[in-house]
């Protein structure tokens, strides 16, 4: 099965920050959720991804493609493959709707206006005046941008990426300032794209909870000495099928060995641990007692702990 | 050209009041005499580099040489715009005071004010245009940076500095140091234009710097 | 079929959804020859990756309880019913074994613990 996308030692310096050597292959039709704490390296990687930062090419590293299409060798036919959706708007806010569609929809070869402006329909940019019960749709795609909301924003980022037709859609940080209902309707409408297995789809969020629901694979980075990496990269099963919570009293927790044990959460009435089961069994009756964590609990007890 | 000429296009067909604000402003513009278009274009050409912040350029499938070409065509658009308010000044001025640049009897000092400003206008875009704004705004100015801040600085100094030093003291003022002052905003005005020809010619593409 | 899956289990996500299906099989809810929902609609409305869905039908198929035929789907197949239901009824028999086990430990008698089944059946 070819890839849609494949990253392959894409490494990034800024300053004194490094991303360094991330790698992953997406298959279309499935999501890649990309995770992690503020300020890890999500936003450089997905705008090295777009194109927007150079990446590091020195030692002939760092070669990201898209349908066979080159980075930095084919640009252009490269990211007209990608649409994009960011929490940072990019977008000139002085312009209304439809004007960012006239101006940056030709450089999309199936870019298609009509589908443009039913999306935004269908997304409820509101309406600038209601006149004797009638709603003026005109109106509202006249209004600049910057006269929108947060989310307005976002969904007309959604409507023009979506309308480019494009095989590969990029997620920033985008549903953070968007009300459950809509949020609900992004996910449905990732799912959607990808239901056909022929778009794919990346997400950046530190929103661990929405990469349950519709993500397929995990790019977990974390940061040490200013330097971000890849701590983890496949599915949320198989990060998942790594750890137990275990839920029991501190003597029991105390005779876990220090290599297994990641992590204690303990309150008056209630004391649990996060543990690794790969190079350690467990007696039979503790095992019994434990179970999977959610990708939330992973989440904390490792952020929160001492590093790896 | 013709994509910055659509752009502006789009830019003003759906908003009519624009056409209104420049019919008002402009015949007031190029009444008022030469020094006042000078400044308004001044502020113009910095409000103008400065209100597009949007980094969706680097974004959208275009190659960098046509960013760069449409970031050349802002800057000679403002440029010849400039030029062509104030030669109307003149020529107002002209038809009105049978005189130009009312105020600085010496022509070829007139000639220099006209060449400083433009050329401080022209310096204004270009490092507006290539990132002096993201530079000034994260504190990190370059060489070319201060050289031009302080060449700019010392024109449009010059030009409220002469005739307040003309009117204290003219006739040795004048004949001391007028011809050297005259020479000096000439080799400034022709300073900052290298140095915007040079950052032009230097210009890559960089990151967007968010 | 109205499936759950319980993220804080102790069992992983496919192996409860694998279980599930297989129940409905055994007790007969879904016939043979029958059409599964698709891999991708059972993970958007279980709002789980599609991936764990599919490894829950590769069980299934592993088990031989379904089938799949290329560009349509997976299907119910003609399963070893008995074997199958033998199978389950171990696990109720062990059920039934911690019950009794945790009845003498509540001190019980086992005439109590079989009026308490009357009452309740």
């Amino acid at each position: 099965m070819s890839y849609l996308i494949s990253c392959n030692n894409l490494t990034k310096h800024r300053g004194d920050y490094v991303l360094n050597d991330i790698n992953f292959d997406l298959e279309p039709g499935y999501v890649l959720g990309v995770i992690g704490v503020n300020g890890v390296g999500k936003t450089t990687l997905i705008r090295c991804l777009l194109g927007s930062y150079r990446i590091d090419t020195d030692h002939n590293s760092g070669k990201v493609s898209v349908l066979g299409k080159d980075l930095v060798s084919e640009v252009i036919d490269y990211k007209k493959q990608i649409g994009f959706v960011l929490q940072d708007f990019p977008f000139n806010d002085a312009m209304t709707a439809i004007e960012i569609a006239e101006v940056y929809g030709k450089y999309y070869d199936r870019f298609d206006m009509k589908q443009y402006k039913d999306l935004l329909d269908e997304y409820d940019i509101p309406y600038m005046n209601v006149k004797d019960g009638k709603k003026e749709k005109k109106a509202v795609m006249q209004k600049n941008l910057r006269e929108l909301s947060k989310g307005e924003q976002i969904r007309v980022q959604l409507a023009f990426a979506r309308a480019c037709n494009p095989k590969l859609f990029i997620f920033d940080e985008a549903t953070g300032n968007l009300d459950v209902a809509f949020r609900e309707r992004v996910y449905s409408d990732i799912r959607e794209l990808t239901a056909s297995g022929e778009c794919s789809v990346i997400y950046a969020t530190h929103l661990v909870e929405e990469m349950e629901e519709f993500a397929d694979y995990l790019l977990w980075l974390r940061k040490k000495d200013n330097q971000g990496y890849a701590y983890y990269y496949g599915t949320i099963e198989e990060l998942r099928s790594d750890y137990r919570i275990l839920e029991a009293d501190m003597d029991v927790i105390n005779k876990i060995p220090v290599e297994a044990l990641v992590g204690v959460r303990k309150s008056e009435n209630h004391k649990e641990a996060m543990v690794r089961v790969k190079y350690h069994k467990f007696d039979e009756k503790i095992e019994k007692s434990m179970r999977y964590p959610e990708l939330k609990e992973i989440m904390y007890y490792v952020e929160k702990g001492k590093g790896e | 050209m013709k994509e910055y000429i659509r752009r502006t296009a789009i830019k003003y067909k759906n908003r009519p009041y624009l056409f209104v604000l420049w019919g008002i402003f402009l015949p007031l513009i190029v009444c008022s005499g030469i020094i006042a278009p000078m400044f308004l274009i001044f502020i113009m050409a910095i409000l103008s580099a400065m209100v597009d912040k949007s980094h969706v350029k680097y974004i959208v499938p275009r190659p960098a040489q046509d960013i760069k070409k449409d970031g050349i065509e802002n800057i000679l658009g403002w440029t010849l715009c400039s030029l062509i308010l104030m030669s109307l000044s003149m020529c107002f001025e002209y038809l009105v005071y049978k005189d130009i640049f009312v105020g600085l009897e010496d022509n070829l000092m007139q000639a220099i004010y006209y060449i400083g400003f433009v050329s401080v206008v022209f310096s204004v875009l270009t490092s507006s245009e290539i990132k002096f704004e993201k530079n000034v705004v994260k504190g990190k100015l370059k060489f070319i940076d201060y050289f031009e801040l302080s060449i700019i600085i010392l024109i449009v100094g010059s030009y409220w500095m002469i005739p307040v030093l003309s009117s204290l003291d003219e006739n040795r003022f004048v004949n001391h140091y007028g011809c050297g002052i005259k020479v000096v905003i000439l080799i400034l005005s022709a300073c900052i234009v290298l140095a915007g020809i040079y950052r032009i010619i230097n210009w890559k593409i960089e990151d967007f710097n968010g | 079929m109205n499936i759950k899956v319980l993220t804080k289990s102790g069992v992983p996500i496919y192996e409860q959804l694998a279980e599930q299906i297989k129940a409905e099989i055994v007790a007969g809810n879904l016939k043979q020859g029958e059409l599964l929902p698709s891999i991708r609609s059972l993970a958007a409305d279980l709002k789980i990756s599609v991936i764990t869905t599919k490894r829950a039908y590769e069980e299934l198929e592993k088990e031989g309880l379904i089938y799949s035929v290329a560009g349509k789907g997976f299907f119910v197949d003609n399963p070893d019913i008995s074997y199958l239901e033998e199978k389950r009824n171990v696990g109720i028999e062990e059920n039934l074994e911690k019950w009794i086990d945790d009845a003498k430990k509540a001190g019980l008698t086992k005439d109590d613990a079989i009026s308490m089944l009357n009452i309740i059946w």
